[in-house]
């Protein structure tokens, strides 16, 4: 369905600030991450530990490789993908908050959760409205945070995904993290 | 709720089991149908919920052969084939005659053209009955009688040779009526016919599944035994809750006992928590075989708990084991691995950044460096999986420590032999977890062997020797080993003393405090005053607050020994200001250091207030470490002298005896704490002018003293005063003199001439002259002790009453 080069016309279009191109890219994206963590999960039986670094490069590779992008998207592509994948878990987690404040009708959950993973579930609803505040007023300290804790890229990926420096890198983590800790502490 | 920094680190996503649950949802996506579908003889009316594998319906009867409205669950197997099909025909009929009224019932099922398998179930109302006990605060019994309900509807099935495989809250609800409704009985099994390993795994809940289930193995009823031993767990365990201290610190809902968290709150007294927690091993025995036989049983068990007869699961013995063995079990089961292999994994990877160390009860993070915190999480999750591991926590807390740990040293020792660094790292958090959790002898060793590997081992480097040196250090004082520590920190010191990094002056102002430990014990208080001071400094000068905290309590611990409860009084508020911060109120650390202020308050004679803080600092101390724990006996003994400061005497000879049992049982028979205790119950029971017990109580504590403390230390001539005085009254006058002379001579010798401890010495043999009627020297040393007491400004204390009347006793003739 996709034409060749599409996600290198719809990267142009989302820098150029198209909504719509990155709903569309954001769906091309999703769909091959769904593929994706498809395949990784059941091949991968045993140890189902994801590197969600790996993840996002390895759709990168096949949508190169299917001729969807260029190798010189790589770097906006992995700070899109950082976005999608904070949308997947995000959303997810929102759901499964929302279920868990829901009434009770058969079946409306049909997972169990530890206390850990209930509390990984809060904070990251927690985090993705704190996120969006962040953006207000540091756009881009959000999407260092997106990059760094998201998508796991390293500082180089991460500098080289937003086109700032390093240094930019490494303040703006260190300030996002010190400011998204405190901002959400209890008053 | 706050955003943890520690959840906050790089690729911390990645490390979610929130990820994996997403990723899942991403990986099978379930269909979604638009209302008015048809699947079979149903239509869709709307999308009640959905998870990792399937959808679930609001759905009608669409063949207008009757009105049905029912529960339509869709979901997309991951196999396909004609034994499948055939199965599931089968099995479909089989179900639909599974009627009872505790279960959800199978009205139809099928497979759709693009291989979909959908089942029209009974639609049942209701809440998931982990969230209705919950939400309703249901009381133990009540809890109790709704898994009873659930265990009757398991029978039924069992009785027909149906097995559910997939219990679990999610799969129970509860009506308005308190009346239970099992739902998807069978489903599992219809998911996964010829039990296919991988497919079963896939059909598998997390953290639900039996040991059986775990490895792909064909599940019989034994299966949903230990499914129904987990939903009881969580029955009662309710409030989910986040990290361990957040859990301990709201740890308010009636029930929790999560292997997940540390934290372990069973309502009730311990005796009902036991045979719930006996019950719930035996369910979830490793061993199908070990298990209760019959769902039957199981319930039988749960009415013999509410009726308050012996239960079960107890009478068969060794349930505390089975309890730690079935934890232990459900720790590995929850990492999906062997134990061993997650306990090896765990630790290799964090072993070089992992310290944490009780230290006056604080649980301290080394490194303020993010990798440290996360390694000291794992090791609090250890020590949290330890200290879970029996309510009743000390006995059974050992018990599932020593096998875990010593199965760990055991395959470092014998597996290992050729990897020394690795196997250092090993011993090293092995020995450190032990440390944590107060088994001194045992860490010792371990310890020990660590410290002699890193020294062989080139690739150590000085901030690891230095570190097992210290932590080896750590050990050898809690055993009283003073002389050792010095050695081992003079040695540590000089592998850091050129070391400028954060770590390494964290781990130097680590050892100055040890260091001034030591000499404490050892009677140099003016040298372990400059040891904390200069380990403040180091601390101080990187920011380290935790470890500021830990030294602050120190130097108040030495100011009060030096009588200077000013600043000893000082320094707790500070250390407190920390603990609030960076712990919380209800933390070891927290606690600590209330207990600490608390008896510098009794000593600046605010008893009531000192008593109130000590008592709840015990109360919430049994909570997070058990009754049985040395910890719990040192606060029990400061509560003591709190009572007798206080002059409530039997209060406080309740409170040091307690504290003796534990300290004996915890520590052996020979430590500082159970010298310092006898030394307690011999003043007290002196106070109460019962002389022979008191001079029992003292001989005891003198000959501990001098065999820890040595001959000529301030602690054993304290208490040989008090021993003289006791003699003397016995008629041994002549022995009570030369103990209370050498005792005086060594502590003007040790201690500063303004010390309690002197002027209690010269009281003491002021007292035993007076008996002997050497009436001058006896004046001049009560002269002195009270006017030493008065210049305390302390007029109208016990002492000065007590040295007051002494002399009044004097005759007034005997000038000469």
């Amino acid at each position: 369905m996709s034409q060749p080069g599409e996600i290198t016309q719809l990267l142009a279009a989302t820098r150029a600030g198209d909504a719509q191109a990155w709903n569309s890219l954001v769906r091309l994206i999703y769909a091959d991450l769904r593929q994706l963590a498809h395949r990784i999960l059941k091949g991968g039986g045993r140890d189902r530990t994801l590197n969600t670094a790996a993840l996002v490069h390895e759709c990168y590779l096949r949508l190169v490789q299917r001729g969807e992008a260029t190798p010189n998207d790589r770097n906006h592509f992995l700070a899109l993908a950082a976005r999608v994948m904070r949308q997947v878990i995000c959303d997810y987690a929102r759901e499964r908050l929302a279920e868990k404040r829901g009434g009770g009708v058969q079946a409306v959950t049909l997972e169990d959760f530890d206390a850990r993973e209930q509390h990984h579930i809060e904070q990251f609803v927690e985090l993705d409205a704190a996120l969006n505040d962040l953006a207000k007023r540091h756009e881009r300290q959000a999407r260092v945070v997106e990059c760094r804790f998201f998508a796991g890229l390293t500082d180089a990926e991460t500098a080289a995904a937003l086109g700032i420096s390093l240094r930019s890198v490494a303040r703006d983590w260190e300030a996002a993290r010190a400011w998204l800790s405190r901002d959400l502490a209890p008053t | 709720m706050p955003i943890d920094p520690d959840f906050l680190q790089p690729g911390g996503a990645l490390g979610s089991p929130v990820l994996q649950r997403a990723l899942d949802k991403l990986g099978a996506p379930p269909r979604e149908l638009p209302a008015g579908t048809r699947v079979g003889p149903y239509r869709i009316v709307e999308e009640l919920g959905r998870g990792g594998m399937a959808v679930v319906y609001l759905a009608e009867r669409a063949d207008g052969e009757f009105e049905q409205t029912v529960a339509l669950k869709l979901v997309r197997p991951d196999h396909d084939s004609p034994l499948a099909q055939e199965l599931l025909r089968q099995e479909r009929q089989v179900l639909a005659n599974l009627q009872h009224p505790r279960i959800a019932r199978l009205l139809d099922g099928g497979r759709s053209d693009d291989g979909t398998l959908w089942f029209a179930l009974e639609l049942v109302r209701g809440t998931r009955i982990d969230r209705y006990c919950h939400e309703r605060r249901l009381a133990l019994a009540a809890r109790l009688h709704l898994f009873t309900q659930v265990c009757e509807a398991v029978q039924f099935a069992h009785g027909r040779l149906l097995v559910h495989r997939d219990i679990k809250p999610s799969n129970i609800l509860v009506a308005h009526d308190d009346s239970v409704k099992l739902l998807d009985f069978g489903i599992a099994q219809l998911l996964a016919p010829g039990a296919d390993p991988a497919l079963t795994t896939r059909a598998l809940t997390p953290g639900y599944a039996s040991p059986e289930q775990q490895r792909g193995e064909p599940v019989t009823t034994a299966s949903d035994i230990y499914q129904l031993g987990v939903l009881l767990q969580c029955m009662l365990e309710v409030k989910a809750t986040g990290e361990r201290r957040d859990a301990t610190a709201t740890a308010t809902a009636s029930t929790r006992l999560s292997p997940q968290d540390g934290a372990v709150k069973i309502r009730g007294d311990l005796r009902i928590s036991r045979d719930l927690a006996a019950i719930i091993a035996k369910a979830m025995q490793a061993q199908p075989a070990d298990r209760y036989t019959t769902a039957a049983e199981l319930r039988a068990d749960i009415d013999n708990f509410l009726a308050q007869r012996p239960v079960i699961a107890r009478t068969g013995g060794a349930a505390y084991r089975a309890w730690c063995y079935a934890q232990r079990h459900r720790w590995a089961l929850a990492a999906s691995a062997g134990a061993l292999l997650v306990f090896v994994a765990t630790v290799t990877h964090f072993t070089l950044r992992v310290s944490a160390e009780r230290d006056q009860a604080h649980i301290e993070a080394e490194h303020a460096a993010a990798e440290a915190k996360r390694a000291n999480q794992v090791t609090d999750f250890l020590v949290g999986m330890f200290k879970v591991a029996d309510p009743d926590v000390n006995r059974g807390d050992k018990l599932s420590a020593t096998q875990i740990l010593d199965r760990g040293a055991d395959q470092a020792a014998q597996t290992l032999g050729a990897q020394p660094s690795l196997q250092g790292n090993l011993l090293q958090v092995i020995g450190e977890v032990y440390t944590n959790l107060g088994d001194y002898p045992r860490a010792e060793p371990l310890l020990r062997r660590a410290v002699d590997l890193r020294h062989d081992d080139a690739t150590a480097t000085p901030l690891v020797r230095a570190h097992a040196l210290r932590q080896l250090a750590i050990v050898e004082h809690k055993l009283s080993k003073y002389a050792a520590v010095s050695d081992l920190l003079a040695q540590a010191e000089l592998l850091l003393r050129t070391e400028t990094s954060n770590e390494a002056v964290t781990e130097r102002a680590g050892m100055f405090d040890q260091r001034g430990l030591a000499q404490k014990h050892l009677g140099d208080l003016k040298a372990a005053l400059a040891s904390h001071e200069e380990a403040l400094r180091l601390a101080r000068g990187i920011g380290d607050e935790r470890r500021e905290a830990t030294i602050l309590n120190h130097l108040g611990l030495l100011f009060y020994s030096l009588d200077r409860y000013a600043e000893a009084e000082q320094a707790y508020e500070a250390a407190l200001a920390i603990d609030q911060r960076i712990y919380g109120e209800k933390h070891e650390g927290t606690l600590a250091t209330e207990e600490n202020l608390a008896e510098t308050l009794s000593a600046l004679k605010q008893y009531d207030r000192a008593i109130t803080m000590m008592r709840a600092a015990l109360a919430a101390e049994t909570e997070l470490l058990g009754a049985d724990n040395p910890e719990r006996a040192a606060t029990l003994e400061l509560l003591g002298e709190v009572y007798d400061d206080a002059q409530r005497p039997d209060e406080a000879i309740a409170a040091f005896t307690e504290a003796l049992t534990i300290t004996q049982r915890t520590l052996g028979p020979e430590s500082d704490q159970a010298a310092s205790i006898l030394g307690n119950l011999g003043a007290t029971h002196g106070q109460l002018k019962q002389f022979a017990k008191a001079r029992e109580y003292l001989e005891q504590s003198v000959a501990l003293r001098r065999k820890i403390n040595g001959a000529e230390s301030y602690d054993t001539a304290h208490n040989e005063g008090m021993l003289a005085v006791t003699l003397a009254k016995a008629g041994r006058t002549e022995e009570a003199e030369r103990l209370a002379r050498g005792a005086l001579a060594n502590v003007e010798h040790a201690l500063p001439p303004a010390h309690r401890y002197i002027d209690e010495l010269q009281s003491d043999l002021g007292e035993i002259l007076l008996g002997a009627r050497k009436y001058d020297e006896a004046r001049t040393l009560l002269q002195k002790a009270l006017a030493a007491e008065e210049k305390r400004g302390d007029h109208s204390s016990r002492a000065a009453e007590e040295r007051r009347a002494l002399l009044a006793q004097i005759p007034a003739n005997a000038s000469k």
